[in-house]
């Protein structure tokens, strides 16, 4: 028979058994995942007209205010391989996956506050539910990016075979983030607001909707950013641009080794949301 | 470890909050920092503003035992059942349960509005741990349980409250396990919802399962429960048969609760003006007594002090049985019968025949102003009385009637006369 055993600091214990601890955990919480998800997302359409449909318009209305001012010459947002619209929506649709994860999985642990204070569950699949959100409106827009390529007559790159896999750390860099605002959040609501100024703000530092700047200080930031290695990375996938391999595994590398230590932080914490949210 | 035959082992379990929010985040960042960076902390001292929720607890439940907790409003019962349920983890000492673990806490806690009751059974079944093999073998029985068939495909939004608490109750009670928490929960739904979940509690404890309640009604404790604990300011009190248990509980309740009667009735101005020093029941032959004959002439004495000038004060007796009120006098209705009292006095009532059947009565006095807007004397009972009767036989008759558990006879005799013509 399965035994439980609740004492003070259990998930703060060291050594490699928690790590197995943890996985197994993963495992079994892969059912209730899925379900948070589901209700997450019927809960949210349920009463909307547009439902889905919101997930595309947003960039819609990004590019189309950044085609306005690139035409008008208020912008010289450099020359871009293939046409400017298509270049700014697959790097749009790359950065929201990092931007909509900070402010949903930010927001995860409040809005199931409720919960969280009533049953025993584990806290990891609200999260993870609230990122299975992300990638499926990543999923929707990637869809408008293939219809995108259509109506431009633009041919899409066999390096996008890669792209299912080489998305992955950028998930986990969002999980690890989104793991550590939804703890904060919960104890200072102030972190939402925070998080929705600062991903506004970081969209001007990273070059999604211009071409990278190779001087200056935003040259300095284009480079050593993290997020900017991937949205450069996984767009040139798409469009057979130049690759920088290393530039990519070392974000990498140290996106899943963030990923790894937020992943255990959580673990320590997860016992005493339930007295804070 | 504990040895097998144990399902749950309590040792020294303690558990501590904040009364000041401030310090609660403080002390949670402290907290939480030094677990990451592998301090160890004490949790075991008090810092500035903390208090013990819960202090001390141990004992142990075996398969098959019921534990009824009571204690009056903040004695830790709830945190307990917290740490119970695994929502919060102890400060101190160490919690161990075998087997699967279900709570009657929050009934219908996770519910998204939005979503049918269907869904929400899937959420909310999934989010305590039932796999969706185990959801689709029992959804249909669920349902049935609930008794909400032609609802179920609605938008949970659209339910009363009964309903959405019945669903939440048929969820929790279809899981697989071992050891049940259980909180105030019973009383949901209808009568007949009621009478379907104390049979599952009752199914429940004899098929050897573990079972912790929470409640207020001592009643379901001592009927329910083999083991009762009485927990007061996070300690536990008494631990033992649910009768002595409760009966210590309920002495200790009763003393604190007229000393606190007793601190407010002094907090009103100098108190009660009058108070009733004793009442005599007085017979036909001018002899006080407790038993009166059946219709015999009485007469009840108040023996009072008044502590300053009243005027016309109204003196007013009610005869209960039982608790039902079942005759009452007084000067409220037939106007004052004396201009002024001051010191001590006496009043008496005269009844010529007492229209009351042989039963045990409890007299009632109360004393208010000439506009019958304010007691001077508050409402309370004074004395006892038994009627007897010789003459008449009243359980002659042990029909159907009698055997009727809830039907005692009416306590008023009115004089008549039978004829068949």
């Amino acid at each position: 028979m399965k035994m439980v055993q609740y004492y003070p600091c259990k998930n703060a214990r060291r050594g490699l058994e928690v790590w197995v601890e943890m996985f197994h955990e993963l495992i079994s919480i892969k059912e209730l995942i899925w379900r948070l998800f589901i209700r997450n997302l019927k809960g949210k359409y349920k009463q909307s007209l547009l439902g889905v449909t919101w997930a595309v318009i947003m960039p819609f209305v990004v590019i189309g205010s950044f085609v306005f001012l690139r035409s008008a010459g208020v912008m010289d947002l450099g020359e871009t391989p293939v046409p400017y619209p298509l270049y700014a929506l697959v790097g749009l649709t790359f950065w929201q996956i990092f931007a909509t994860s900070m402010v949903v999985l930010t927001n995860s642990m409040v809005s199931s506050g409720n919960v969280i204070s009533k049953i025993n569950f584990p806290k990891k699949a609200i999260v993870i539910a609230s990122l299975a959100e992300v990638i499926f409106e990543f999923v929707i827009k990637i869809i408008l990016v293939v219809i995108a390529f259509l109506i431009y007559q633009e041919s899409i790159s066999w390096y996008i075979v890669f792209l299912p896999i080489a998305i992955i750390p950028l998930f986990l860099f969002s999980l690890a983030l989104g793991y550590q605002l939804a703890l904060l959040n919960a104890i200072i609501r102030d972190v939402a607001n925070i998080v929705t100024i600062g991903t506004t703000f970081l969209l001007f530092l990273v070059p999604v909707l211009y071409v990278p700047k190779k001087t200056g200080l935003i040259g300095l930031i284009n480079e050593i950013n993290p997020l900017s290695n991937f949205v450069c990375f996984l767009r040139n996938l798409v469009f057979g641009g130049e690759l920088l391999i290393e530039n990519y595994l070392i974000t990498s590398v140290i996106s899943i080794l963030i990923f790894l230590i937020s992943w255990r932080v959580f673990h320590i914490i997860e016992p005493k949301i339930a007295e804070k949210v | 470890m504990i040895s097998d035959n144990i399902s749950i082992s309590l040792q020294n379990v303690s558990k501590k909050f904040s009364n000041n929010l401030n310090d609660m985040i403080k002390y949670g960042i402290v907290d939480i920092a030094k677990d990451i960076v592998g301090i160890k902390n004490n949790s075991s001292i008090l810092r500035k503003n903390e208090f013990w929720a819960v202090k001390d607890v141990s004992f142990d439940l075996h398969p098959g035992d019921i534990l009824g907790i009571i204690g009056s409003n903040g004695a830790g019962k709830s945190t307990l059942l917290k740490m119970l349920n695994g929502i919060f983890y102890p400060d101190a000492g160490m919690i161990t349960m075998k087997g699967k673990v279900g709570a009657l806490i929050e009934l219908g806690a996770g519910f998204h509005p939005l979503l049918t009751g269907r869904e929400n059974i899937y959420v909310n079944g999934s989010i305590m741990g039932m796999r969706k093999s185990e959801i689709e073998e029992k959804i249909d029985q669920i349902i049935e349980f609930a008794d909400i068939r032609e609802f179920i495909d609605m938008s949970v939004k659209f339910y009363s409250s009964g309903m959405y608490a019945r669903l939440g109750f048929s969820i929790a009670v279809h899981m697989d396990i071992d050891i049940l928490l259980v909180d105030e929960v019973l009383a949901v739904g209808d009568q007949d919802f009621q009478a379907k979940s104390i049979e599952y509690m009752a199914k429940l404890i004899n098929s050897g399962k573990a079972v912790i309640i929470v409640s207020h009604s001592l009643y379901r404790i001592e009927s329910l429960c083999n083991k009762a604990i009485w927990l007061d300011k996070g300690k536990i009190r008494e631990i033992g048969k649910p009768k002595t248990v409760i009966k210590k509980y309920l002495e200790f309740e009763n003393s604190r609760k007229t000393e606190i009667k007793k601190k407010q009735s002094n907090l009103l101005i100098g108190g009660y003006p009058i108070t009733i020093n004793s009442v005599e029941i007085i017979n036909s032959e001018g002899r006080v007594v407790n038993n009166i004959e059946f219709e015999e002439k009485i007469t009840i004495r108040i023996h009072f002090f008044s502590k300053r000038k009243i005027d016309s004060p109204l003196f007013n007796i009610r005869i209960l049985n039982d608790g039902r009120d079942i005759i009452e006098v007084g000067m409220n209705i037939d106007g004052p019968i004396i201009k002024q009292i001051f010191g001590s006095g006496i009043v008496e009532c005269k009844f010529e025949s007492l229209p009351l059947t042989p039963k045990e009565y409890e007299i009632l006095i109360w004393v208010s102003n000439k506009f019958g807007a304010v007691y001077l004397y508050p409402v309370s009972i004074v004395s006892k009385f038994k009627v007897t009767s010789e003459t008449i036989n009243w359980n002659k008759f042990k029909g159907p009637m009698a055997l009727n558990h809830f039907y005692q006879g009416s306590p008023i005799y009115l004089p008549h006369s039978w004829s068949f013509i």
